[in-house]
């Protein structure tokens, strides 16, 4: 690592700079008492955080000798963060009640995404434990946000603790490939090792803090209580965000390992995929709470998109950023339409409450349904596309049997995603429903947006496939 | 020409359905929701019978093709075209999906919209089935039809039918699943042996598709075929979802979707893996005579007339599975010819038992009786259906039936003798059930009360089908004559790559001409 950087580029962190400005000043907003333009502002920086990105897109910064590299990789990526941030924000308006002190939720939801944000645009592995720490310690504060609700206590402290001994992981691994490599950049790990062994327990430690954050199986375990345990609004952001950025620095590791341990990476990886997958349809099947039904679908999901990492030079990467794009819409959009029904009732939300949907809110149940249909990956959708080009792209670097449990996987999760579908249209309507706002709201025209984007990835996802195929070019040709 | 080939006609008929779904969606008032889909659905049916009109039968290959880049970086294709294969059931869709309409004509008081957005829906996947030329589009609406079907039995359906949905949509998926693999796999096939990474089934057809490959594609494909004919051990969906579905789903589901399985079996395994096929057509073929025998017993012994037409479903389709890979002539066109029959027959079959359940509130044969001089009209055509069902000639079902044995003699002669037990077994239950219903004394508890003869719309949709049962009976050489070529392809296509492959092994040149003859039967000597 090169200590004192010669080109402090500050250009190259603009996306970061701005939230950073958003979440100073959201600190200081006191709003008259009851938290007016708090919400005004934290959409307004990440909006601009946005926009900074589209203008960094193609001509790309280089800064701080090399230790942020905002490609258009790092960009893409960046810009589904912050689209997904934008999401949770619209969730959380209508979630938390208005409040002076509001401006700490929007607040460190913004440092969460500068740390995602340096997650995703950096080759150095000290940075990215920089960017993972932003990330934990604001989710971790966001999690138990709501002081009052006794399960979100357990779940947050839960996160914390699980948390931080990853990360504690992380470090010693970086710690153990400094030692092995002289150099903490991800470049060293390209060339020829010089201490196998201890390149390869780095890895290892590694892997299993990064597997933690995703929420893979077995590093799983906190996702269900931290879920159900956070306000709406902050797991949906955390089932998907957190993904996002650290599948970008799997992307970054990418096939460089080399040496003898290459191998053992490769199975880590692929048990680390085929546990996600079997654990998280199996044990979502279980489930009687949607969030937590949610939640271990999440798990198999992550599952999912491991098996493009095994792929990369046959065009995973491309893969991986689409399923992720399609991931965002149709969690999101889940998560979007349970917070409308789950709203200040108290208790965790069952999914025999959803009973009766389909007669009471025919829209909103018509959006859910896409959602869950989307998810168990069946067309016209675009989580069918998602998962078709992984499993292309998986055959394509010869894991075959990876993708054959991927797909009786699927076909176990057809029975949980579709059993939502049934219990809202095929039940009498239950007892359990709050009624919801009728009329025209914001987070209903979202969710219409959502729904709409959802299945324009499932009928004309080539835009969007060429462009990725651009921007992580596969290494044999074939795509 | 009505319409030259600037026009998109296959287009038009495929997503008609899905803009009168729309129209659906925007119609508010309960009366027009139904006026509305009768209109799409009835136009949809129109335009199905333009193709009938200007297929011409001598031509080889596709007609009406649309092929426009869809996916390309995928290698996948908006490719539309149609043969004699699917010539037929394009319109056997679109007529039955006006019938589906017309049967639940002021029946549906539970989320009309929604009913009918699901009708239409469904057609649009079907019509889209059979029309696809690339693989990933011909899965999409393979799949995305199950949806609106799934919904159908499970929100219109009787007491059982969350059960029989799920049932229904897991056996099905489970299959199409393995299916995607196997696509995914010919894509990369058609990549190793010099094409690029493509799903067109049109450069798939030049494929010569190594031996040690086959056989896994060919599992991968067969079961999910086979679970949606349904061949007989994966057959057990059936029954469950025949009898939850409301009517108007029992006819979609009998009348076509069974005929989307033996239609994927004639498109993609028997032309894609012929040495696959050729090896496992012994077993294929046992698995149909089983189905057949089963079928037929199951059938006699069930009291709920939804039932015995379902099992006598499984039955029939066994006949048809027989009758295609039995590679001759005669079996190919019984095959293509009896899946449009048994569309027509089956289809009117549930449409009668649905309106017969309507009047008398039960399905169960214990406790009717005696109907006939109660409701003539309904007796009348239900035996006529009958008939038509076990084969009667001067009938459609004796065309097929008759070639489908046929073809099955000239297979193995014990084969022919053991399917055509269906004849008896099929009279026999066929008739017994009439007997029952119609005939014996009225077995209902109480005083009997007024039973309504059929209405006017089960008239409108039951004259066209019996005129059709006739037509087909009468003139059989209509049908026969356009599945002639594509028949003829797919029994030579099969003969022709298994002696190409062969060469290698064989130093002896097999003879195309000799291939190419009529009634060659590779499977014997």
């Amino acid at each position: 690592m090169n200590m004192i950087p010669q080109d402090v580029n500050l250009y190259c962190l603009l996306p970061e700079i701005i939230l950073l400005a958003g979440a100073t000043a959201l600190l200081f907003i006191r709003g008259g008492g009851r938290g007016k333009g708090i919400v005004p502002v934290a959409v307004l920086s990440v909006t601009a955080a946005l926009a900074a990105v589209f203008y960094l897109w193609d001509q790309g910064a280089v800064g701080f000798g090399g230790l942020i590299v905002k490609d258009n990789g790092a960009l893409l990526f960046q810009a589904m963060i912050l689209t997904t941030a934008l999401i949770s924000f619209v969730l959380a308006r209508d979630f938390l009640p208005d409040h002076k002190n509001n401006g700490e939720y929007y607040s460190l939801h913004l440092f969460s995404l500068i740390g995602m944000g340096i997650m995703a645009s950096t080759g150095d592995l000290l940075v990215i434990f920089l960017g993972i720490e932003i990330l934990s310690l604001s989710l971790y504060v966001l999690v138990g946000f709501m002081k009052i609700v006794r399960a979100g206590m357990e779940g947050a402290v839960k996160y914390f603790l699980l948390g931080s001994f990853s990360s504690a992981l992380f470090l010693l691994g970086l710690a153990l490939s400094y030692g092995a490599t002289g150099t903490t950049n991800l470049a060293a790990f390209a060339a020829p090792a010089t201490a196998p062994a201890l390149m390869l327990a780095a890895v290892a430690l590694m892997l299993v803090a990064l597997g933690f954050k995703i929420a893979a199986a077995p590093f799983h375990m906190w996702a269900p209580d931290a879920y159900e345990g956070a306000p709406v609004c902050v797991a949906a952001f955390m089932s998907v965000a957190p993904k996002i950025a650290v599948f970008a620095v799997f992307l970054r590791f990418g096939t460089g390992i080399s040496g003898p341990g290459q191998n053992l990476i490769w199975t880590a990886v692929i048990f680390m995929s085929v546990a996600s997958m079997v654990i998280g349809n199996f044990t979502a099947l279980r489930q009687s709470s949607v969030v937590r039904m949610l939640a271990y679908s999440g798990i198999a999901q992550a599952g999912y998109i491991l098996i493009g990492l095994l792929a990369i030079p046959e065009g995973g990467a491309s893969a991986i950023a689409f399923y992720l794009m399609v991931y965002i819409f149709m969690n999101m959009g889940a998560f979007a339409s349970l917070s409308s029904l789950s709203r200040r009732q108290g208790k965790a939300l069952q999914i025999d409450d959803l009973a009766g949907l389909a007669s009471r809110h025919p829209w909103h149940a018509f959006a859910l349904a896409v959602f869950m249909i989307s998810l168990a990956g069946i067309p016209p959708t675009g989580g069918f596309f998602a998962k078709f080009y992984l499993f292309k792209v998986g055959i394509e670097a010869g894991y075959l049997s990876v993708v054959l449990i991927a797909i009786v996987a699927t076909i176990v999760s057809f029975f949980y995603y579709l059993r939502v579908v049934m219990v809202m249209y095929m039940t009498a309507a239950g007892e359990g429903l709050l009624p919801m706002r009728m009329g025209v709201t914001l987070i209903g025209v979202m969710i219409a947006a959502i729904v709409i984007m959802t299945f324009l990835a499932g009928v004309m996802p080539d835009q969007f496939l060429r462009s990725a195929a651009t921007i992580f070019p596969a290494i044999i040709s074939g795509i | 020409m009505l319409f030259n080939a600037d026009i998109p006609l296959l287009t038009l008929i495929v997503f008609l359905p899905l803009a009168g779904a729309l129209g659906v969606l925007a119609t508010r008032s309960r009366q027009w929701i139904q006026v509305v889909a009768l209109i799409a659905t009835l136009a949809t049916f129109v335009l199905t019978l333009l193709p009938l009109w200007q297929f011409r039968p001598e031509q080889a290959g596709f007609q009406f093709v649309e092929n426009v880049p869809w996916i390309a970086t995928l290698g996948i294709s908006y490719h539309l075209g149609i043969d004699g294969l699917s010539l037929f059931l394009l319109p056997l869709t679109g007529f039955l999906s006006v019938a589906a309409v017309l049967v639940s004509w002021n029946k549906i008081h539970l989320k009309e919209k929604a009913y009918f957005i699901s009708f239409l829906v469904l057609e649009t996947g079907i019509l889209g089935v059979f029309a696809s030329l690339d693989a990933v589009l011909f899965y999409v609406f393979w799949e995305a039809m199950l949806i609106p079907m799934f919904l159908i039995i499970g929100i219109w359906g009787s007491e059982n039918r969350r059960y029989a949905s799920l049932k229904f949509i897991i056996y099905t998926m489970a299959g199409s699943v393995f299916l995607l693999i196997g696509l995914i796999l010919m894509a990369f096939l058609n990549q190793k042996l010099g094409g690029g990474f493509s799903f067109d089934m049109v450069s798939w057809f030049l494929l010569k598709v190594p031996s040690h490959y086959q056989y896994g594609i060919f599992i991968l494909f067969f079961v999910a075929f086979a679970i949606k004919v349904p061949i007989f051990p994966f057959h057990t969906w059936l029954p469950d979802a025949h009898v939850e579905a409301p009517t108007a789903g029992s006819v979609i589901l009998a009348g076509v979707l069974l005929k989307m399985g033996v239609y994927g079996i004639l498109r993609f395994c028997l032309p894609l893996l012929p040495e696959a096929a050729a090896y496992f057509t012994p077993a294929i073929i046992a698995l149909g005579v089983i189905g057949v025998i089963y079928g037929a017993f199951v059938a006699f012994a069930q009291d709920d007339l939804k039932k015995l037409v379902a099992y006598s479903s499984v039955s029939h389709m066994g006949l048809i599975v027989v009758g295609v890979m039995a590679g001759n002539m005669a079996g190919m066109k019984g095959g293509i010819i009896q899946m449009v029959n048994h569309g027509l027959s089956t289809g009117a079959l549930f449409i009668l038992v649905g309106a017969l359940y309507e009047r008398k509130k039960t399905r169960d044969m214990n406790k009717l009786g005696g109907l006939a001089a109660r409701v003539p009209v309904l007796a009348t055509f239900f035996v006529i259906m009958t008939l038509s069902s076990l084969g009667l000639p001067g009938l459609n079902g004796f065309v097929g039936e008759f070639l489908l044995l046929l073809g099955a003699f000239r297979y193995e002669w014990w084969i022919g003798a053991l399917s055509a037990t269906t004849l008896i077994l099929g009279a026999v239950y066929m008739l017994w059930m009439v007997q029952r219903v119609f005939f014996e004394t009225d077995r209902s508890a109480g005083r009997p009360g007024a039973v309504a003869d059929l209405s006017l719309g089960e008239k409108l949709v039951m004259i066209p089908l019996t005129l059709l049962v006739f037509f087909i009976g009468l003139y059989p050489s209509y049908l026969t004559d356009r599945v002639e070529a594509i028949s003829r392809q797919l029994i030579s296509v099969p003969a022709i790559k298994a002696a190409c492959l062969s060469v290698a092994a064989n130093p002896v040149q097999p003879n195309p001409a000799q291939v190419m003859t009529d009634e060659h039967d590779p499977s014997r000597r």
